[in-house]
């Protein structure tokens, strides 16, 4: 009856009713819209590298090293040599080790030089394995495997010839075009930075630095072997146990004959969000002053249809509607308003989000999840009603002071 | 019962207007008594049917409705009272625009704590008397006619059967000759209630048991009758 009575009153009002609706939806779109994304972006973060216990460079700090070998953002600032590696990789805590080889570039996409052992190792979400979409890993020189956005973007195929220019930037003017590398692999999409990689060859690095050179037409049917010693800019770690990580990581810090510093990704990745979290906060705290402005709105709209409902709510108290009834009336309006703005608000970036989900992967490369977090949404349909409900307490108390003054004078 | 209403000493003072006191000595309206009372506008007649209907609580001394001491009763109870006892018919009707003819009517039964509700019948009887269609029932208030929206005003307050009606300035709005039909209407369909109705306009008296105004209740009390 009382929920009947509020839905007639609202509906004989429902242009003003759907404005504060729209107000609501608005501030709820933006504020799921606004947590779906933070929490999707720190979702994708975290799971940029997972199943490697450890990164080692040369010395430089935790984040660049991070930085570099992962998101492939700046450089190192050091090679390492390959007899450390050998040395490190000898010892007899290391399961496996995936050397990795940059600063060459094709389009603008980063080009990393590895081993096969790369697409085994290299886990990423939890602990999912890299997996090929279409080919395989490469098994000779002049081969390369592309990360799925690369081949996307570009449009490359399999079998198709590229060449490799030195170099990270966009645009270069030393093109490795007389090693021109076929297409053998490409990779699934996983949503991190390791799309917008070309793989190739450890050893092919060192031959487009012309530091081993072997004459092109022989090269293609030229098997991988330990013949080449290149110059790494990183390596991956994997120990034989969790315990021995950390005395690992000190052998390699202490490591005498270079510089060389190791770190644990997992450790890293929470450094480098300390730091891109500032924007997080800032994101939620404007969010969250949307909404506050949507419900001031909701009460002030509320505020301003007591005056007009003077006598609705005067005729309603004569004909014997206790004080609570009003106060009633008034909060379930507000909580239906909000709540219907909330749903609107929900389907809104739900629907969003399908839609607009293939175009911020195809220009952002950001892989968001569609199916928006339930339990946040929960968590904000409850904040933002009990607000609803405590802010309507003042034109309902209001509007019952009013209407015991006005008794029957209307 | 012998009395539907009981006032003594009663003192009423507005509070923004504290030189402005509504005072009546002694008033009784008896069981079945259909009464005029008469004022100019701003003497405090809305005050009153306020302070009888449990609206209005600031006075001092006693009114008594249907034997019920009403400073006695808690704000709540007031409400209840008012609600199972008391049809209130309102100077513009106030019907709530929103909801049908027929919602209008229920409304004052959906507050009553007295649980059994009034049968079909009665107001299938109450309707019929007031001559509102079953169609004209389903319209909503605001499609009304003015005629059409006092009958259903008329019909709210008569449904339930409540043994006091209160009736405040409902014929102000309407010309002589519609205003002469809702009074006819309103004391053929009311026999059983005790009616206080409260006009300024001194032509609609003669329909009435008994007449009073306000100004000579405050200083006499109830004996003395409007000629």
């Amino acid at each position: 009856m009382l929920l009947k009575l509020v839905l007639a009153s609202l509906w004989s009002r429902r242009v003003m009713a759907i404005l504060t609706c729209t107000s609501i939806a608005i501030s709820m779109l933006v504020l799921i819209g606004v947590e779906h994304l933070r929490a999707e972006v720190k979702n994708n973060f975290e799971r940029t590298i997972s199943g490697v216990d450890m990164i080692v460079g040369s010395r430089t700090s935790g984040i660049n090293l991070l930085l570099f070998s992962v998101f492939k953002i700046g450089n190192p600032s050091n090679n390492i040599q390959w007899k450390s590696y050998q040395d490190i990789v000898n010892n007899s805590q290391v399961a496996w080790s995936v050397p990795l080889s940059m600063g060459d570039s094709h389009q603008g996409f980063s080009v990393i030089g590895t081993t096969a052992d790369y697409f085994e190792y290299f886990k990423y979400g939890d602990k999912q394995q890299i997996s090929f979409k279409q080919g395989e890993a490469f098994k000779y020189l002049y081969e390369v495997v592309l990360g799925a956005d690369v081949a996307r973007k570009l449009g490359y195929n399999l079998n198709q010839s590229l060449v490799m220019s030195h170099g990270t930037g966009k645009v270069s003017f030393t093109h490795h075009d007389e090693h021109p590398f076929k297409v053998v692999g490409i990779l699934k999409p996983t949503g991190t930075p390791a799309d917008q990689s070309l793989y190739i060859p450890l050893q092919s690095i060192d031959i487009l630095h012309q530091r081993q050179h072997i004459h092109n037409e022989l090269l293609s049917e030229v098997p991988l072997g330990n013949t080449y010693q290149p110059q790494l800019s990183a390596f991956l770690l994997g120990s034989k146990s969790k315990i021995a990580v950390l005395k690992l990581q000190r052998d390699i810090n202490q490591y005498k004959p270079e510089p060389l510093s190791a770190i644990l990704p997992a450790l890293a990745l929470r450094e480098l969000w300390k730091i891109v979290g500032v924007v997080e906060i800032s994101l939620r705290i404007i969010s969250w002053l949307i909404l506050a402005t949507a419900l001031i709105c909701m009460t002030t709209m509320l505020l301003a249809s007591m005056k007009e409902r003077e006598r609705e709510l005067a005729v309603l108290r004569a004909l014997g509607a206790k004080a609570h009834i009003i106060i009633l009336l008034i909060v379930a309006e507000a909580l239906i308003l909000t709540l219907i703005g909330a749903l609107a608000g929900y389907l809104l970036v739900t629907v969003g989000l399908l839609l607009g989900q293939p175009l911020l992967e195809q220009y952002f490369a950001l892989y968001i999840s569609p199916v928006v977090n339930l339990v946040a949404v929960g968590r904000f349909f409850s904040i933002v009603a009990a607000a609803a409900v405590l802010l309507s307490f003042i034109p309902a108390v209001l509007a019952y002071k009013k209407s015991l003054i006005s008794g029957l004078k209307q | 019962m012998l009395h539907s209403l009981s006032i003594k000493d009663l003192v009423f003072t507005w509070s923004k207007q504290s030189d402005f006191t509504l005072r009546i000595p002694k008033w009784q309206v008896k069981t079945g008594e259909k009464v005029f009372l008469h004022g100019r506008s701003g003497e405090g007649k809305s005050t009153l049917l306020n302070l009888i209907s449990g609206i209005e609580n600031r006075y001092t001394g006693d009114i008594q409705v249907l034997g019920q001491d009403m400073a006695k009763l808690s704000q709540r109870q007031k409400d209840a009272f008012r609600a199972n006892n008391i049809g209130i018919i309102f100077q513009q009707f106030n019907l709530l625009p929103y909801l049908s003819a027929e919602q209008n009517i229920l409304l004052a039964q959906r507050f009553r704590s007295v649980k059994q509700a009034p049968s079909s019948e009665e107001l299938a009887s109450i309707c019929e008397r007031l001559e509102l269609s079953s169609m004209l029932l389903k319209q909503k208030a605001n499609e009304l006619s003015v005629g059409q929206q006092q009958r259903v005003a008329v019909a709210r307050a008569l449904y339930g059967s409540p043994e006091l009606i209160i009736a405040d300035e409902p014929t102000s709005a309407l010309d002589t000759q519609t205003r002469e039909q809702f009074i006819q209407l309103l004391l053929d369909c009311a026999q059983s209630s005790t009616v206080i109705f409260v006009s300024h306009d001194l032509s609609l008296a003669s329909h009435f048991d008994q007449q009073l105004s306000l100004a000579q209740l405050q200083q006499q009390g109830s004996e003395i009758h409007v000629a």
